[in-house]
């Protein structure tokens, strides 16, 4: 029953080709900024207390009117001056009708003293900030960042900005604005939801019309429902048809090849017992055939999953369904699939003016679908095997293998954030 | 077991959430992560979580995520971060290897956005903050508003509504021999922060305020606007007109308008967004901003500057009233009346203003020097 290397490669591949499953989480964010409490009280600033947080700083005000803010780095050189607004002035505009005329006045609010806060962006090259007045460059104010920056790195140590983490081929977590640079020239980001794959030249072309004339509507798709009961084909049949699916239906593996040569289903849902040739062996026909080894494939079945299901066939199939199933469960396993490859459709589409790396594009595409049906499959073995499911001795092998799956899956995830984070990448998910 | 902690920095809102102690095994890991939804008590998926601030990976469809072999030899306690887009990182203390399941529960977020148009690095952050007061004409006195406070889609209605008269109309109130650029509307980050518990106070102060907790949790925020519903009793007293201002105190700027003064909410726009200074002779704040000032210290800078934009040197006066006795400041200025600048009700940005504008929206995040 095991599957041959090659047809592990073979199915890497189909994954690469049909691009399916593009759904992840947000990029690893490390962004982080100072806030710096003050008060100012005639010409004396006294700072209250600093923090670092995780999150964004402001982007820094030009203007020319107030104090003169400096950072400097450990080794007393200035990284960046900017300009510190006064908080003692506040103005505004009242409109004050006078003899029917409305007229702008102006109101000014010159306070003596203040308190207020100078936010910054976190740049681990920083470790104090300096105020100065504008007019003749009089000290007012120094703080020393570094006890802040240890305090949240004893807390935070594998932040990668840390000092005692980060090597000389670390990526530098700078991320101080850069002055004078044009927005036109920035690059855009992707949406922090999802996954931006883009594919330049033909291959995206092909690939985009590919997926836009075979699922130009996600009620008119056509799923083939292979199960050796037609009782379980009607039922099934039903649910899907009254969630706006067209269905077809074949008995046996065979029966399921046979149908596959004469009209190309959107998704094929499987079962497993079978007999001559069970569920796995389809599978794997199904994939070695080029017309159909795009086709996405959820296994629907009795049979519990087993880890080492999940490590064979793991990158081959869609999901993992376990009968009975409820119709809400059946349809939206369903409609997660066919959203993965819209959002693919449309991610395409969105990066057809940027230019990112094809080799990245390809393990990016690929980690990120595998470990999005390996989180679904793995779910599944722990709702199967797990505490909550009342299966006492599941046995240390299981266990032990669910926990390599797990880990296996961390890997992937690792090495995909690995790439998110390679700034030669330029793919930003 | 987790142990619950004051306020851990890097958390921007730190919720505690303990672990339930449920009895049962976890599972062989040594720290099995559940995430839901607070407000619905539904797994929640695809959670960043960050272990001692290195990512760790994020959780299943289910909400799980078990971490095995954390690091940190010797060391009992952890630090878990999880982060999810549009709800608020939480970040809890916990010591591995735990014994239970830690189940976390996220909360929405009160920041919604109305358009986003890319990082905040490079984008101006625009944040409407709903004021729970507004000005009773009759009284004279700032007077609780239920308008904002119990009805959230009237501020929304009222804050989109600002928006497209006023600010996505930039591209028509601006001079066209010079233009914004085509796509200015794409140079904004646009949200509303509504929290039923938290308003701001539009007759707080000059300014208004905004609570504390508002500000920390939109640090990134370039401009707080306060919007205030309009004045319920306007006819009263004809000199009772809504007012504006403005507050560009360090990293905080915000600034307070009516809803219904699309031409007022420009102005003060003009100080807040794009530093531009008042053009009418009044008791207001006066500075030449470098480059692309649409005030001059002198009217020799204000001619210099004319000539190299091609611009009429002539039109450059001093700030002062039509009796200059009334009023007159040592300031210069150029663009011509209607200036949005100097007029209450009318008028457009002019060359000077324009071209302060654009450098505004094409230097995003240019207000200082890198050494």
């Amino acid at each position: 029953m095991k599957p041959s290397f090659g047809f592990m490669i073979l199915c890497i591949c189909l994954i690469i080709s049909g691009l399916t499953g593009i759904v992840t989480a947000d990029s690893a964010r490390y962004d982080k900024y100072i806030s710096i409490h003050m008060n100012i009280d005639g010409g004396k600033i006294t700072a209250k207390s600093t923090e670092i947080n995780y999150g964004f700083a402001p982007n820094i005000f030009p203007t020319q009117e107030g104090f003169k803010g400096v950072l400097v780095a450990a080794d007393g050189s200035t990284v960046k001056t900017f300009v510190v607004p006064d908080p003692r002035v506040q103005f505004g505009d009242v409109v004050v009708t006078s003899s029917g005329t409305p007229q702008i006045q102006g109101v000014v609010d010159r306070q003596n003293s203040a308190d207020f806060v100078v936010t910054l962006p976190f740049d681990r090259n920083v470790t104090e900030f300096r105020m100065y007045t504008a007019a003749d460059g009089t000290l007012l104010t120094s703080v020393n960042l570094k006890p802040q920056m240890d305090t949240f790195f004893a807390i935070y140590p594998k932040d990668p900005d840390n000092p005692a983490s980060y090597g000389s081929k670390a990526t530098v977590h700078a991320n101080l604005p850069q002055a004078g640079t044009p927005v036109s020239a920035t690059k855009p980001s992707g949406q922090p939801w999802g996954i931006l794959a883009i594919i330049p030249g033909t291959v995206l072309l092909s690939i985009t019309a590919f997926a836009f004339l075979r699922f130009p509507r996600v009620k008119s798709k056509n799923v083939l429902i292979v199960d050796d009961d037609s009782d379980i084909i009607d039922v099934i049949a039903l649910m899907l048809r009254r969630a706006g699916y067209r269905t077809r239906a074949a008995t046996t593996g065979e029966e399921c090849l046979k149908e596959l040569e004469s009209e190309t289903p959107d998704l094929i849902l499987l079962d497993i017992v079978m007999k001559p040739m069970d569920g796995w062996e389809t599978l794997r026909k199904i994939k070695k055939t080029p017309v159909t080894k795009s086709v996405p494939v959820i296994m629907l079945t009795a049979q519990q999953l087993l880890p080492k299901d999940v490590e064979e066939y793991g990158i081959c199939i869609e999901d993992y369904i376990v009968k009975p199933v409820s119709s809400k469960d059946l349809t939206n396993a369903i409609t997660h699939v066919f959203a993965r490859q819209q959002m693919i459709r449309e991610k395409i589409a969105a990066a057809r003016e940027a230019g990112i790396d094809r080799n990245y594009l390809y393990e990016a595409a690929r980690l990120t679908r595998v470990v999005d049906v390996n989180k679904r499959l793995w779910d599944l073995l722990v709702r199967t095997y797990g505490p909550d499911a009342g299966n006492k001795s599941p046995g240390s092998g299981i266990l032990l293998e669910i926990k390599n799956t797990e880990k296996k899956i961390r890997d992937l995830e690792n090495r995909l954030e690995q790439i998110r984070r390679d700034p030669g990448s330029g793919v930003e998910w | 077991m987790t142990t619950p902690s004051e306020r851990i920095p890097g958390s921007p809102t730190v919720q505690l959430a303990p672990a339930k102690n449920t009895n049962t095994s976890t599972y062989g890991y040594d720290l099995f992560l559940s995430t839901f939804d607070i407000t619905t008590g539904e797994p929640l998926g695809n959670v960043s979580v960050y272990l001692d601030g290195g990512y760790a990976g994020s959780t299943s469809a289910a909400g799980t995520i078990g971490i095995q072999n954390p690091g940190g030899e010797g060391r009992a306690g952890h630090t878990v971060r999880v982060s999810k887009s549009g709800y608020v990182d939480i970040t809890q203390s916990v010591e591995l290897p735990s014994t239970v399941p830690v189940k976390i529960g996220l909360q929405p977020q009160a920041l919604v956005p109305i358009r986003e148009a890319g990082p905040h690095s490079t984008k101006i952050d625009i944040v409407f903050v709903p004021s729970s007061t507004t000005y009773n004409c009759a009284g004279k006195e700032k007077i609780m508003t239920t308008l904002y406070v119990t009805n959230k889609n009237a501020f929304v209605s009222d804050v989109n509504k600002i928006v497209n008269e006023s600010l996505f109309t930039l591209d028509s109130i601006t001079d066209k021999t010079d233009p914004l650029p085509a796509d200015y509307r794409d140079r904004f980050n646009i949200y509303y922060y509504y929290d039923p518990s938290r308003f701001a106070d539009g007759f707080d102060g000059f300014a208004g305020t905004v609570p504390e907790n508002v500000w920390e949790s939109v640090p990134f925020a370039d401009v707080i606007i306060i919007l205030y519903p309009t004045y319920p009793t306007p006819d009263i007293d004809p000199s009772c007109d809504p007012n504006g201002a403005v507050s560009t105190a360090a990293s905080r700027i915000w600034m307070k308008v009516p809803a219904d003064q699309p031409v007022l909410f420009m102005h003060e726009s003009g100080h807040a967004l794009f530093g531009l200074v008042d053009t009418y002779c009044g008791d207001t704040a006066y500075w030449q901003n470098d480059p692309d000032p649409n005030v001059w210290s002198s009217r020799a800078s204000c001619v210099k500057d004319a000539n190299n934009n091609s611009w009429e040197p002539s039109a450059c006066r001093q700030i002062q009233q039509d009796d200059p006795t009334k009023c007159t400041k040592q300031f210069w200025r150029l663009d011509p009346d209607p200036d949005i600048m100097h007029e209450e009700n009318t008028g457009t940005f002019g060359e000077a203003s324009t071209r302060r504008i654009a450098y505004v929206l094409n230097f995003i995040n240019a207000g200082g020097q890198i050494a």
